[in-house]
Formats: C-alpha cells, sequence, structure tokens
C-alpha cells in the first residue's frame, strides 16, 4: 500500500463526524492528534534502539555483522512502520492543503489499508517490548473486522 | 450492504475517536481546537536518527584497529 492511500482514511473520518463544524478542521485535528501518537511512538523507540544498538554493539564484534544486524531487525522494523505512518500523515495533509474533493476517494480500501498498516505500527512495537500509544490499541480493538480486506500489502 | 458496513465503520471509529481523544469534546464544546501541523506535532523522526548514528557507530567500530 502507498503512503497516500493510506493517507486517505484520516481526512475521510475526520470530514463523517461533527458536521456543525468545518471537515477540514475536524481533519486536521484528527491528523494532529495521530501525529502526536505518532511522535510518541517515535520517543519511544528512539531510546529503545539506542540501548539495544548499544547492547549489540557490546555483545557482537566487528566479525560478527550478521549476529548484530539480526539483534537489530526488530527495531529497524519499528523505525521502518514508524517512517511510513508518519509518511501517510503528511499525505493526508498534503492532501488538505490541496483542496482535494474528498467524496472521490475509495473509502472501503483505505480504511482497511490504515487499519493494517496501523496494526503494522502496533506489532512492530510489541515486538520491540514497547507498549504502543492507547490511541493506536483502541482504534485497533473495533476495527479489527477490517483486518485482511486491504488488497494491498501494507508496508 | 457495502455502504452500510462503511457507516458502520465510520461511526465505530469516530465514536472512539471521541472517546479516546477527550479533547476532541472540548473541541466541540467550543472550549479550544489545539490543531498543529504534522511538522510541528512531530517535528523529526527520532528513531531513525538513532539508526543513523548507531549504524554510523558501527563503522566507526570496524574502521578502528583492534
Amino acid at each position: 500500500m502507498t503512503a497516500p492511500r493510506l493517507a486517505y482514511i484520516l481526512p475521510v473520518i475526520a470530514l463523517a463526524g461533527c458536521a456543525h463544524l468545518s471537515w477540514e478542521n475536524n481533519a486536521r485535528y484528527v491528523l494532529s492528534t495521530a501525529a502526536k501518537a505518532g511522535a510518541q511512538a517515535d520517543e519511544r523507540v528512539h531510546d529503545g534502539y539506542v540501548k539495544a544498538a548499544k547492547e549489540a554493539n557490546a555483545r557482537h564484534g566487528i566479525d560478527e555483522e550478521s549476529e548484530y544486524q539480526a539483534a537489530m531487525r526488530p527495531w529497524n522494523d519499528a523505525v521502518g512502520a514508524l517512517e511510513v505512518y508518519r509518511a501517510a500523515l503528511l499525505a493526508a495533509q498534503a492532501l488538505l492543503d490541496s483542496g482535494l474533493d474528498l467524496e472521490d476517494l475509495a473509502f472501503e480500501s483505505s480504511a482497511a489499508c490504515f487499519v493494517a498498516a496501523l496494526q503494522g505500527v502496533n506489532n512492530a512495537l510489541l515486538n520491540v517490548g514497547l507498549r504502543p500509544p492507547k490511541v493506536f490499541a483502541d482504534i485497533l480493538d473495533i476495527s479489527e473486522m477490517l483486518l485482511g480486506m486491504c488488497d494491498g500489502e501494507p508496508r | 450492504m457495502a455502504n452500510l458496513g462503511r457507516d458502520f465503520v465510520i461511526t465505530s471509529i469516530l465514536r472512539l475517536l471521541r472517546i479516546v481523544m477527550g479533547e476532541v469534546i472540548d473541541v466541540l464544546e467550543g472550549r479550544g481546537l489545539d490543531i498543529k501541523r504534522v511538522e510541528q506535532a512531530w517535528p523529526e523522526m527520532k528513531s531513525a536518527l538513532a539508526k543513523l548514528e548507531a549504524e554510523e557507530n558501527r563503522k566507526r567500530k570496524k574502521r578502528e584497529p583492534a
């Protein structure tokens, strides 16, 4: 799944509710909140990564590169998942800035892909023993039915 | 049917967002709207910087004489 496709969901969610407020304000609020949660997760991964790299470096000498890389793989996955998530937020914001007509967007597929990608971030954090932001877990709790409905491959 | 599913998903996610993000209630009540651009709310990828730094450290270690 491309980051722009993932990005469609956030403004659409915002558009659906709070009708007495402008949909654009709602969309921007959702993006802002989602970005704050992402920053929180990023901070946790940063601290964990520094510690894990230090330990792996001490444990595996320069002739044990593959062992070092294996030890760091879950952390690298977490960094990658966060990068995709942040790119999606920026893409969604760019859509808002462009004034695109959101009614033309394919909601169902985007919703499924959003949930799948969010689960990817969530799993990556859990794999390295970190607690994901509560916002992530709660959205996944009610959106579980959408998993597997994404026609692309979330990265 | 697809529309029903879509509406359910939208409603559910929105309801959840309203519950989880308590600040949304504040917005609805007109008590404030803390909107930041993504770049402000999440100015840099700290974890990616940590990864770069770790890779540099590893390379430096390889270059150092044993």
